[in-house]
């Protein structure tokens, strides 16, 4: 017969991240048993204590994390724009529908002498850091946006700032969308981002790409100077600029397949009639009932502008 | 679903081979960086990503690859190959205008041709 524990020194007490059946398996070998294991009562007694207290920290530090969580989620609402504009001979809407995580998506009004301005963004990434450089980001645009010069200078000088002010790697990819200011013409830079869409009122979509690399992402220093070249199309009354971020065309449903751009521009193309309010609100519910039950696993953000023509 | 940790090959002349699987994402995305800056710093000059068994790639996992990327320019000129990628991945990168920097490839043989030191620079797709 092995010894009682009372013999031998409880050398071998356990580590606590050591899974039960491990445990078992140590005492077992050590010589016992099942009359020994009944003798190590106290042992298992102090074990399961133990795991209780381990249990107890983990749920603590799990509830801390997602209270860190919710918070940076309100934050990073509070960050985006509180009013829609207002704008001559344009009529705008813009929607956020969350997910599960804490995304970086964004948007932002501008108003410069050229023209209103709008950015839809998303910084790579989720959690807690994304929101931070969220709020890095923003700051940053709208004192870079707001410098005299060209477009493409300022994306540049953008750039650089957020290649020294980021992390290595992290980077926002953005679409900025600029109207004259009689609203007869748009110009657009894409970094990035998603592509754009111009619905015409005839239904035609045509979809806006261009542009250059997300901003942060490429170091002058060392990978080349990343380009950023503007382009114009003029407008007409009807016409409707829709800018989302990825969460829209990457949404699933349940047997996993994506929404996809295809169908996000026969759905555009559909909803010529109607306010810009009208139409996110028809792609935000287009977006849910494709997805069904499921719950979206990124965050989206929508803006639509329509073209009114009324000043 | 299971997803297996990054292995790093390491070739001769300066080529290694890191072979991915699964969904390159943000809970994998620290550990991608890491094999990255290893190879880098175990002398890599042209790393190799095997991309035939990786299903999806988010954000954080190209920030990670960039962040990797930015560290081999800063020690040598070199460069990061993305090696059979699928039309998820392809995506990603042509939205993202990540082509001009990473040269991508069909089939990693093709990677590991062209990324010879004979064979300068592997073509774009």
């Amino acid at each position: 017969m092995s010894p009682r524990p009372a013999d031998r020194a409880p050398a071998a007490l356990p580590a606590l991240s050591d899974p039960p059946g491990r445990l078992l398996r140590r005492i077992i070998d050590q010589g016992a048993d099942l009359d020994d294991l009944l003798l190590h009562r106290e042992l298992l007694g102090r074990l399961i204590r133990d795991y209780q207290a381990v249990a107890v920290e983990r749920d603590r530090s799990l509830r801390k994390i997602e209270a860190d969580l919710a918070l940076a989620r309100v934050i990073q609402r509070q960050l985006l724009p509180r009013e829609i504009p207002r704008w001559p001979g344009l009529e705008v809407a813009a929607l956020y529908e969350p997910s599960s995580s804490v995304g970086g998506d964004l948007y932002d009004f501008f108003e410069h002498p050229e023209g209103p301005g709008i950015m839809v963004g998303d910084v790579s990434g989720h959690g807690v850091a994304s929101a931070l450089l969220f709020a890095l980001f923003q700051a940053a645009a709208r004192r870079r946006l707001a410098e005299p010069g060209a477009l493409t200078d300022r994306f540049a000088a953008l750039n650089l700032e957020l290649v020294g002010a980021f992390p290595d790697g992290r980077y926002v990819s953005a679409f900025f969308a600029r109207f004259a200011p009689d609203a007869r013409a748009l110009t657009w830079l894409k970094a990035g981002q998603e592509p754009g869409y111009l619905v015409r009122a005839t239904g035609e979509v045509r979809v806006l790409e261009g542009g250059g690399p997300p901003l942060g992402a490429i170091d002058p220093a060392f990978m080349g100077a990343p380009e950023y070249i503007p382009e114009t199309i003029s407008l007409a009354p009807g016409d409707r600029l829709f800018l989302a971020t990825d969460g829209l065309v990457e949404a699933a449903d349940p047997a996993g397949r994506q929404f996809g751009q295809q169908r996000l521009v026969e759905l555009l193309g559909r909803l010529v009639a109607g306010s810009a309010a009208t139409m996110v609100e028809s792609v935000r519910q287009e977006v849910r009932q494709f997805a069904a039950a499921q719950a979206l696993a990124d965050d989206f953000t929508a803006v639509a502008v329509a073209v009114t023509g009324k000043t | 679903m299971m997803v297996d940790a990054p292995v790093l090959v390491p070739g001769q002349d300066g080529t290694y081979q890191l072979c991915l699987t699964g969904k390159l994402y943000a809970e994998t995305a620290p550990e991608l960086e890491s094999r990255i800056r290893e190879a880098v710093d175990a002398g890599a000059c042209r790393l190799v990503l095997d991309c035939a068994a990786v299903d999806q790639m988010d954000s954080s996992a190209l920030s990670a690859i960039i962040a990797g990327l930015r560290y081999l320019m800063r020690k040598r000129r070199g460069c990061i190959v993305f090696a059979a990628i699928n039309p998820n991945l392809d995506r990603v990168l042509t939205l993202t205008k990540m082509k001009q920097y990473f040269p991508i490839t069909a089939t990693v043989a093709e990677a590991l041709v062209c990324a010879a030191p004979d064979g300068s620079k592997a073509g774009q797709s």
